[in-house]
């Protein structure tokens, strides 16, 4: 799933200067999930920004409402009376956001929450980068394990020389994607599969704008 | 209605909707004859609020000092902590929940709305709590009691050591304040006729219970020094001077045997011996009446029947029994069989008949209430009708021999179809909705709660016991009650899923310590109430909000938080509850200028919990930490903690000042829960008001 984490609410509270009438947008799926965009913290950030503008002596309305998904039209056309408010505040990831801003062009859409990466849900409130969204998925060849996301320097044929007892030397605590690579393939006992040299990736791939068109 | 339900007319209809609402009720409800909210009044009393658990119980134990004594509490056969390390003592609790509370005040009448009167005839278990029922609803009710106290058998019968008569009285009075008119001495057929009743009142209930003893008919029943149960235990109740032979037989293995046995012993019989037909593990009297009597020198002697009473001289010599080989035959019919060869003699001074007894219907005889050919009143147990258009029947006249608690269940089955008679003018079949309990514990659970062991109810050693009439089951002290009261797991009160609202993110399934929540097929999460113990970190964790918890729900904490608007509001799960102060109060005392939220457990901790009390204006927010000794959930997190770290967080960037909130430690008594109020509060006066407010509470 796709990952963010909240914003500082200080920073929600300066993108809505000028505003006392808003709407906050939780979205139901990746957001909800990563315990960052769902109705939860929807509500949270509400009665904080609420709280914020009592303190200063100011009146302003939110309006809470959470759709199943940002990304799909269908359901950002479930919110209702989107026109009465000033600007909106997105929970979902960018694409969401996005979504909003696209839908309702005469309403500003501010972000909500800072999207990360593609992760994995390692246990209750912890994720993992997994995936850069390339566009060129090389998993087969390397044991299952992703080193344009792991690997710190993205390398397509590791290790490098940081390598350090089988962790990274940016940090103690972050594994080397190049051993978890060795090792899960000597268990399946296909280490030849790294002795073989992995082309450069086309980079082209995984550029700016891109779109897909399954219907072809 | 005490408990404050609104818009619900009848006590039958606040327990039904009740019922309704949620029929899957916890074990112990389930196995109560009146299905008590067994829950709600033990959670009050952990919390120290007594007089509100003491109402909670007299809802359907309407008898709370009395039943709090003599209940055989099935409840507690049933409790799943059983499974654990031993059942929560309810009974126990009940008790506690009435001794505590004998100096309060009991109720005002409530107003006779209804204007209609009904007559009940008999004081006992349940014309008393029929009378309860009625006059809640508001009808203006009478009770004829032919004896000077109400209470029948639990009055007239039950021995002194087991219930104190002032504690009988002390529950008629309860009821008497409703507005309810008690008319004692009063002997139907003599000093009032039936017929002038049910002519009289809109609707008669004849609870008169089984107050004829039956005797023997064998050689020698009516010897001098042969007595029967009733009028033995009246007056070994009632005459300071009563006195019996050195050495007794007691006939019958019932509880009232037991009672007898046990009451001849204390009026100085050296040399007690209780025969009954049955074999050890047929006597039908309860296990720790065995037990008891046992310890205070009786001697049990099982399958024996009586075969003749000697006599000289028109007195009791002795007494020959017979061995009984067989009490029910192959149809489970009582239907005795004895080998005549095998006897045994025991001398006595008295031999004691108890084995067992009949309705009075002597005021009934001539009367246009009909009586079958056995004597006993012609009734339907679905409309509790008898064959008069207004006149109802319930409890032992009608059912036979049976506990008190399940005549006080007959009595609520009873006013409910008097009150539906007198507002619809029918007499219909009354159903009394059944509750489902929920299942055992499972093992996995079981292994993550924490132990906590039972208390027991002191008791008075035997050697003292035989003296006198004291009683013998002393009550706990408020620090074991609220211990006690701590164990109760709450089972069936917890985590509920609202399913559109469910990611299936998982969240629940990882947080519960217990192993609960569970991803149901239609990809949303569940709760096994099996294993939840309604602790609620799931429901303040849920990033949908999807979750609700029974116990706790947000609405009823939202009220207790908007209680405070000034001063400090405080957070504490009920184990953080300082000692209680004054006893009897409605709740515990907090200190002035300080709202106590109590929530099941500090992880049902919302951030909004924390803000909202922010937002109302009082000066500062505290939330007490678990008690690790007293904790029965297991906490990997400390959940409460870190919600309130991010709440601080949040009142800091909004210019309130994170101090406004602060997370500190149990206090261990009501002295240093003072003392850390008076702390924080100082510190709050250094802060100065709460922006949201500019008034400081000083």
């Amino acid at each position: 799933m796709i990952v963010a984490e909240p914003k500082p609410v200080e920073e929600i509270k300066k993108m809505l200067d000028g505003y006392d009438k808003v709407l906050m947008v939780g979205c139901g799926t990746c957001t909800t999930v990563c315990l960052t965009g769902g109705e939860r913290e929807v509500d949270l950030m509400a009665t904080a920004v609420r709280l914020m503008h009592k303190v200063e002596g100011k009146d302003i309305q939110i309006g809470q409402q959470t759709i199943l998904r940002q990304c799909d039209w269908e359901y950002i056309d479930e919110l209702q009376n989107v026109e009465d408010y000033q600007a909106i505040v997105s929970f979902a990831c960018g694409a969401g956001i996005q979504g909003l801003a696209r839908r309702f062009t005469n309403i500003p859409v501010m972000p909500g929450v800072n999207t990360n990466f593609i992760g994995f849900n390692e246990e209750y409130g912890l994720y993992s980068e997994q995936c850069k969204a390339c566009g060129e998925c090389i998993l087969d060849k390397t044991g299952g394990i992703c080193p344009v996301a792991r690997c710190a320097k993205g390398l397509l044929n590791g290790p490098c020389g940081g390598t350090n007892n089988g962790k990274c030397e940016i940090s103690s605590d972050k594994d080397c994607a190049w051993v978890l690579i060795y090792n899960q393939l000597e268990g399946q006992g296909k280490l030849d599969q790294f002795k073989q040299i992995l082309a450069p990736k086309d980079y082209g791939k995984a550029g700016n704008i891109r779109m897909l068109d399954l219907r072809k | 209605m005490k408990s404050g339900v609104s818009n619900i007319t009848s006590q039958s209809e606040a327990f039904e909707k009740w019922m309704v609402e949620n029929p899957v009720k916890p074990p112990c409800t389930s196995a109560c004859p009146v299905n008590a909210d067994i829950q709600s009044f033990v959670s009050l009393v952990a919390q120290g609020r007594f007089r509100e658990s003491l109402d909670a119980v007299r809802e359907r134990c309407t008898l709370p000092g009395s039943l709090g004594r003599i209940c055989h509490h099935p409840c507690e056969g049933e409790c799943r902590r059983n499974d654990v390390e031993g059942a929560v003592n309810i009974r126990a609790i009940k008790r506690f929940a009435a001794d505590i509370c004998t100096d309060e005040p009991h109720y005002t009448p409530v107003p006779k709305t209804q204007g209609k009167r009904v007559a009940i005839v008999g004081g006992g278990p349940a014309g008393l709590t029929a009378a309860y029922d009625l006059a809640e609803d508001g009808f203006d009710v009478t009770i004829f009691e032919k004896n000077d106290a109400c209470g029948g058998a639990i009055y007239v019968g039950v021995p002194k050591y087991r219930l104190p008569k002032n504690i009988v009285a002390w529950d008629v009075a309860a009821i008497a304040s409703l507005g309810v008119d008690i008319k004692t001495n009063t002997t139907i057929g003599k000093d009032i006729q039936f017929d002038d009743i049910a002519k009289d009142y809109d609707a008669v209930l004849v609870a008169i219970g089984l107050s004829v003893s039956r005797n023997i008919p064998i050689p020698g029943h009516d010897a001098e020094g042969v007595l029967l149960a009733l009028p033995f235990l009246k007056e070994a109740n009632f005459n300071d001077n009563a006195t019996v032979g050195k050495r007794v037989v007691v006939i019958g293995g019932g509880n009232v045997a037991f009672d007898v046995a046990r009451s001849a012993r204390r009026l100085g019989a050296e040399e007690v011996n209780l025969c009954c037909l049955e074999c050890e593990s047929e006597i039908p009297a309860f296990s720790w009446e065995l037990e008891e009597a046992a310890e205070e020198g009786i001697k049990i002697n099982p399958s024996w029947g009586p075969k003749e009473i000697k006599v000289k001289d028109d007195k009791v010599t002795g007494i020959v029994f017979k061995r009984c080989t067989r009490v029910f035959d192959e149809n489970r019919m009582f239907n005795p069989a004895y080998d005549e060869c095998e006897l045994l003699e025991i001398d006595a001074d008295n031999v004691i008949m108890a084995i067992g007894q009949g309705a009075d219907m002597t005021g009934f005889t001539g009367t246009s209430l009909e009586v079958d050919g056995r004597g006993r009143i012609t009734w339907d147990p679905a409309t509790l009708k008898t064959n008069l258009p207004n006149v109802f029947a319930c409890g032992e006249v009608v059912t036979g021999p049976g506990s008190a608690v399940a005549a006080v269940r007959n009595a609520h089955h009873a006013a409910t179809a008097i009150e539906r008679f007198l507002t619809t003018g029918k007499a219909e079949a009354v159903v009394m909705p059944e509750p489902i309990p929920i299942g055992k514990l499972p093992d996995f659970t079981i292994e993550a709660i924490t132990r906590k062991e039972k208390n027991l109810v002191p008791m008075v050693e035997p050697a003292e016991r035989v003296k006198s009439f004291a009683e013998v089951e002393a009550g706990f002290d408020i620090q074991t009650a609220i211990y006690e009261a701590q164990r109760c797991m709450n089972c069936s009160r917890g985590a509920d899923i609202i399913p559109e609202k469910c990611a299936a993110c998982l969240t629940c399934v990882r947080v519960c310590p217990f192993g609960a929540p569970y991803i149901a097929e239609a990809r949303v999460a569940n709760f096994s109430w099996e294993s939840c113990q309604a602790c609620g970190i799931c429901a303040a964790e849920c990033p949908g909000n999807a979750i609700q918890v029974a116990f706790n729900d947000d609405t009823k904490i939202n009220e207790a938080i908007d209680a405070g608007t000034s001063g400090i509001t405080v957070f504490g799960c009920q184990y953080a509850v300082p000692t209680v102060k004054n006893p009897a109060s409605k709740a515990t005392p907090a200190p002035p200028g300080v709202n106590m939220v109590r929530l099941m457990c500090t992880s049902r901790l919302d951030i909004q919990h924390l803000l909202r009390a922010i937002e109302n204006g009082v000066d500062g927010v505290a939330v007490l930490a678990c008690p690790d000794d007293k904790c029965r959930y297991r906490k990997d997190i400390n959940w409460a903690e870190v919600r309130t770290e991010r709440a601080r967080r949040i009142i800091e960037a909004a210019g309130i000042g994170a101090d406004r909130i602060t997370f500190m430690g149990s206090p261990g008594s009501p002295e240093a829960f003072d003392e850390m109020m008076g702390e924080f509060k100082a510190k709050l006066n250094e802060l100065g008001a709460n922006p949201l407010s500019k008034v400081l509470v000083k």
